[in-house]
């Protein structure tokens, strides 16, 4: 069913999206340290100093903190997940992945003789911004916050989780609505590039609203602010997706050799 | 219990009487485990019966402040010290910030609010050595009769005396007042009569004044006033309290940053600054005053909403003055100041000290030579103590008379002496504690306090040996005296943390077999909607299929995902956005399921798109609490730019709930038509709709922005409110009369049962919505869409083949839903889990004066009205709004049990995850600030919801 070269084009969306992870660690300043995850005694140091903090404030202004809470919380650590930029960070990211996504993704339109690859393309960058509404009311629906100062960032979220779930489907099926209601309603994904799209934008989605969770704890992590930890959970799922479904697609292949045989 | 096990041997339905009995018993069993973990977790210190002694100095090894052979009789010698201070005029204000009395330059920015008590500066910067302000630290629960309770005992009150705040006991314990009156002093109080209730037999001459109305301001203040200032001319006291109240009601009602406040702080100012001139005028040698010390002080402080309960900083931090008329003094020793100063706004040098509140019992009894409370772990405060320092230097001490001692040394010796009675009295009564109360200290902790006092103590024996050798000459040095009284300090310091953290004695066995009970009652309820859905499967042979379980699941996740977030204190901060977070997830599950089916896709989005609103006015709700509240992230930028003062939007405030309120009435008379109504319920209906008309007659009347004619004017006051009471009992009793005499003769069951259920949930509105105020008929209207696209959607749900399917599967979800909707009610109606939380103010619409049990009802209804009432009462429209129309009694009956069933199942599901979560962080840093208000809202909540479910399966089921 499927030709070779058709599998060496999906293999390279997927060896490409793996490179396309490092890119996003090293934009975001990605630099491994484990001293902030398992050190559960820091945790509970600056728990006791900062009810210690509530408790004994000198002049009563609610940002005064006490010096030793300040010297702990100022404690020049390593960083993990520290982004200075959100909005920016967010933008390239988003912009290097739509252009790999598109023009990737657009090669496996769904009826290549009567849709040519620039209206793919087209079809594409017309459903980015409009993927982006829908995933900006969702969030926002769910709980993200409201509010010029987070404008931007929200805007860029969005856009950014538009290219995971929505970009890929706009430029292979276009505007055949049937195929849409196919992939993202009922969840049946037929050929390998179903499973391309489907399994990583659920993968994304998910990915999302499970890396919502740690927002509200009180670490006072940088990245607990609204858009880094949602972002984190959709790019692992989007990954987990990917690995998922190129799973699918060669398990389906090889039990379809098997029978062949 | 036995209903229960005949319901389950029974293969047959039951009926009315059945479900009643099945959920009484499960009401049981809750209120049993509640109950009994309740006495676990809430009752915590052992109070002790026994009382301090004067005689008893001799058992310490100290020095006694006279010879036991003397005849003691002449009371002016003192009792365990020597009394430094004759009389003491204490003049208490609730709710007295810290930055009430400190002057602003000690802040950062201004506030209206800062330099009101100006005479407290003034006396503060003119007489350093005997005028002095304190930072009092007061420690939670910071509600007043705690603090009485704490600062008159020196002790830590527990959490339990939260809920007897309304019935105030009398203080059993040993207690500054008992020994004032036990020593022979005629003590005065004027003002708060929670005094007397605290001590009814203690007071010479007592002036209470109602305290619990919260509105007003001005009796208790008055009285006070009226009394004060003639009875600091007489003779017949010892010790004078006057408590104030105005700021603690100004701040209830109006927030501190507001004009009332302001006014009553320039009033304060006015009555400080009389009462000061009166002692002053009489201080001279040989007067009234001569040895007199004044003490203002407040009993905690407030947030700037003038809340208070908890244990932020701002709740915290309140603040004593204290004045010694005495001159001259020595001046105070410069080896314990502390104090923080700086200048004031005109350029005067002001200093602070701080204090703990648990110290002020002991400091006072040592200042007037009386026995130590006997469970006070206070320590007494040096500098309080030292302005009144220069009131035995005149005299000279009666055994050991040294000439040669500086004034200073003297002081010291007599400090010394002081703190080493004080550390043998708490080591007393620790010894004491440990060996009566079930669960004492550790022995590490107490073998590590025993330590620190053996040191103290061989130091102690020590000096005072060599000072008996040497009797004629000063073998007390300074550095010595210095060791000395830091050996103490650090005993007295260990002691105080030991208590404070290691006070609340958990019984742990009572609590787990109230868990236990709680995970029982969870199983038996399990099993009844298990056995439920069997005795259903007779009726319809289609019963939960893989189709629906897919809803059943997301059900579970949901409740259980809720039920782990109590795990957390983050989450429970933010507990009213993880419900509409995951109603949300629901929300959209289901509108992706519309669009699958391509049905019901106008509610799915009606009822996204409400959810937004709802996490709105959850986060206002959260912005309306206090500024530096432990519930509160203040993210400024958060709050939308409106400016609220402006004419536009002061009348939109105005308008647009009495537009929600016509909505509402609309709705409701429109269903009244829809439906053949007729008999009592139609004219319950018709009352709760004249109710509507009337609230906005109500509203219409407060607002300023109409110019009503003066016939109008009348109905201002209390008479609207009293008479939608009034309609609503008559209606209640209407509906009882209906269940009672009523017997079911109708032929549509569906129509029926919605009729009764508009009937009830009218009757409650109008209460509710008078209560809550302005956004409550936005909330009914949001709980009307809410509730009406949950009840739309379950046509998703539904099998294709339209075939009825009524098992618990087909009602997990919306249950589900039902119960996120109920909690987000609860905190976007502008409450949240703490005793701050409460809205006081709408226990008084209708009443001017307080009455326990009338406000305590008002109250309730307020705070669960939108999250139990309505969803508890309205439940029945699940079942009805699907119910098919062919007649099958019996099974309808069965799918309102099974959806009663699911709901308290739901309830009582997160309220035991609060219980463990209580037991786990039993020793968390916030668990009485944080922790311990949850589990009492869930608690009372649970019982509530279980009332309610076995009223309305009285009254639904047929």
């Amino acid at each position: 069913m499927i030709s070779s070269s058709q599998w060496r084009e999906v293999i390279g969306v997927i060896t490409l999206t793996g490179e396309l992870s490092n890119l996003v660690a090293r934009c975001s300043n990605f630099t491994p340290g484990y001293t902030q995850l398992g050190d559960r005694k820091d945790q509970k140091t600056l728990e006791k100093l900062r009810a210690e903090s509530t408790r004994r404030k000198l002049d009563g202004g609610e940002k005064e903190k006490t010096a030793e809470y300040k010297s702990f919380r100022n404690k020049k650590r390593p960083r993990f997940m520290h982004i200075t930029s959100k909005a920016e960070t967010l933008r390239l990211i988003w912009i290097v992945e739509a252009s790999v996504v598109i023009l990737l993704y657009s090669l496996f339109r769904l009826n290549p003789d009567k849709c040519s690859y620039s209206r793919a393309v087209v079809g594409a960058l017309l459903g980015l911004p409009a993927g982006a509404i829908v995933n900006a009311l969702g969030a926002i629906v769910l709980g993200a916050p409201v509010g010029l100062q987070h404008f931007r960032k929200t805007v860029h979220w969005s856009l950014l989780m538009s290219v995971f779930t929505l970009v890929p489907a706009a430029s292979v099926f276009g505007s055949s609505w049937t195929d849409w209601h196919r992939i993202f309603a009922q969840t049946k994904p037929i050929g390998p590039v179903d499973y391309m799209i489907c399994l990583p934008a659920h993968g994304a989605v998910i990915g999302a609203w499970f890396g919502a969770w740690p927002m509200p704890l009180d670490w006072e992590r940088s990245w607990q602010d609204w858009p880094i930890c949602v972002t984190y959970g959709a790019i692992v799922g989007y990954l987990a997706g990917m690995m998922a479904s190129f799973g699918f697609v060669v398990f389906k292949n090889w039990r379809q050799h098997v029978k062949g045989d | 219990m036995a209903a229960i096990w005949a319901f389950w041997k029974s293969d047959t339905w039951g009926g009315r009487s059945w479900a009643f009995m099945v959920f009484l018993s499960i009401m049981v069993l809750h209120s049993l485990a509640i109950l009994l973990f309740t006495r676990g977790f809430l009752l915590t210190r052992t109070e002790l019966s026994q009382y301090s002694q004067c005689s008893d100095v001799f058992e310490s090894p100290c020095f006694p402040p006279y010879d036991q052979n003397v005849n003691n009789s002449n009371r002016a010698r003192g009792c365990w010290t020597k009394p430094a201070v004759g009389r003491l005029v204490i003049i208490l204000l609730d709710a007295l910030r810290f930055d009430f009395v400190a002057p602003s330059t000690f802040y950062a920015v201004k506030k209206p609010w800062m330099d009101k008590l100006q005479v407290i500066h003034e006396l503060a910067s003119k007489h350093p050595s005997t005028a002095r302000i304190f930072k009092a630290i007061a420690d939670p629960p910071t509600t007043s009769l705690q603090r009485l309770k704490g600062l008159t005992t020196g002790g830590l009150p527990t959490f339990i005396d939260v809920g007897n705040s309304f019935g105030a006991p009398a203080i059993v314990e040993d207690n500054l007042i008992h020994q004032l009156v036990q020593n022979g002093k005629r003590v005065v109080m004027m003002g708060d009569d929670t005094w007397l209730q605290l001590f009814p037999h203690h007071f010479n001459v007592s002036y209470p004044f109602p305290s619990f109305n919260v509105k007003d301001l001005h009796t208790v203040d008055d009285g006070c006033i009226k009394n004060l200032l003639p009875t600091l001319y007489k003779e017949d006291w010892d010790v004078l309290i006057a408590h104030f109240l105005g700021v603690d009601h100004a701040g209830h009602i109006f927030g501190v940053d507001s004009s009332p406040m302001i006014e009553k702080l320039e009033q304060y100012n006015e009555i400080l600054k009389k009462v000061v001139e009166v002692l002053e005028s009489q201080s001279s040698p040989g007067d009234l005053h001569e040895n007199t010390m004044l003490l203002v002080m407040g009993d905690h402080g407030q947030t700037l909403n003038g809340d208070h309960g908890g244990g932020s900083a701002e709740e915290v931090e309140t603040s004593i003055f204290a004045l010694s008329l005495k001159k001259p003094p020595t001046s105070a020793p410069a080896a314990f100041d502390n104090s923080t100063c700086q200048l004031d706004m005109q350029g005067r040098r002001i200093c602070f000290s701080s204090i703990q509140q648990l110290d002020f019992a002991v400091t006072v009894s040592a200042l007037l030579g009386l026995p130590f409370p006997f469970g006070s772990i206070g320590h007494v405060n040096s500098e309080l103590f030292a302005l009144a320092a220069g009131t035995w230097s005149l005299e000279k001490l009666a055994i050991h008379d040294r000439q040669s001692l500086s004034e200073l040394d003297e002081w010291m010796q007599n400090y010394v002496n002081v703190l080493c009675i004080n550390s043998w009295q708490v080591k007393k009564y620790i010894d004491v504690y440990s060996s009566l109360s079930l669960i004492g200290f550790s022995d590490k902790d107490l073998l590590h306090v025993s330590e620190l006092y053996a040191q103290a103590q061989e130091l102690w024996s020590l000096t005072s040996e060599s000072s008996v050798v040497h009797e004629n000459e000063s073998s007390f040095t300074l550095p010595a005296v210095k060791r000395q009284l830091e050996a103490y300090s650090a005993f007295l310091a260990s002691v105080a943390s030991l208590a404070r953290s290691n006070w609340t004695e958990f019984n742990l066995k009572l609590m787990g077999i109230g868990f236990c009970i709680m995970l029982f009652s969870l199983v038996l309820h399990a099993f009844s909607i298990k056995r439920l859905d069997n005795l259903c499967g007779h009726h319809s042979p289609s019963c939960g299929n893989s189709r629906n379980s897919f809803g059943m699941i997301f059900a579970c996740i949901a409740v259980l995902t809720r039920a782990c977030s109590f795990l957390s204190n983050s989450y429970i901060l933010e507990e009213g956005r993880v419900a509409s977070f995951l109603l949300a997830t629901t929300a959209m599950l289901q509108l992706r399921c519309a669009i699958m089916k391509k049905m019901m896709l106008l509610e799915a989005l009606l009822f996204v798109f409400l959810l937004p609103f709802l996490r709105i006015s959850i986060e206002l709700a959260q912005l309306k609490q206090a500024v530096s509240s432990l519930f509160l992230k203040m993210d400024p930028l958060r709050t939308p730019g409106i400016n609220e003062d402006s004419q536009f939007w002061m009348s939109i405030t105005q308008f647009v709930p009495i537009l929600a309120l016509v909505i509402v009435g609309y709705l409701l008379y429109k269903s009244i038509g829809c439906y053949s109504c007729h008999g009592i319920l139609k004219y319950v209906i018709v009352g709760s709709l004249s109710n509507f008309m009337l609230i906005a007659i109500y509203w219409a009347c407060n607002s300023d922005l109409l110019n009503l004619p003066m016939v109008l004017r009348g109905l201002k006051g209390n008479l609207i409110p009293r008479i939608i009471y009034a309609v609503g009992v008559v209606q209640v009793s209407f509906l009882s009369i209906v269940l009672l005499l009523v017997r079911e003769t109708t032929v549509n069951l569906k129509e029926s049962t919605v009729i009764k259920v508009l009937a009830v949930l009218s009757t409650w509105s109008s209460t509710i919505i008078v209560l809550s105020g302005k956004q409550g008929p936005l909330a009914v209207l949001a709980l009307l869409i809410g509730g009406w696209c949950i009840i739309r959607l379950m046509r998703l749900e539904q099998n294709t083949e339209n075939k009825y399917s009524g098992s618990s599967h087909f009602y997990a979800l919306p249950v589900t839903q039902w119960s996120l909707l109920a909690v987000c009610m609860f905190f976007s109606t502008g409450h949240w889990c703490a005793f701050d939380g409460l809205r006081y103010a709408a226990a008084f619409i209708g009443f001017d004066e307080f009455n326990l049990i009338r406000q305590a009802i008002l109250l309730t209804i307020d705070t669960f009205g939108f999250s139990h009432i309505f969803p508890i009462f309205g439940l029945p429209f699940l079942v009805a709004c699907y119910y098919p129309l062919r007649q099958n009694k019996r099974l309808f009956s069965m799918q309102l049990c099974q959806v009663y069933l699911m709901y308290g199942l739901i309830t009582a599901v997160s309220v035991t995850f609060t219980i463990l979560c209580v037991t786990i962080q039993r020793r968390h840093l916030m668990v009485w600030g944080l922790f311990a208000p949850k589990f009492v809202f869930d608690v009372v909540g649970l019982v509530l919801a279980d009332v309610m479910i076995c009223l309305s399966s009285l009254y639904y089921i047929v």
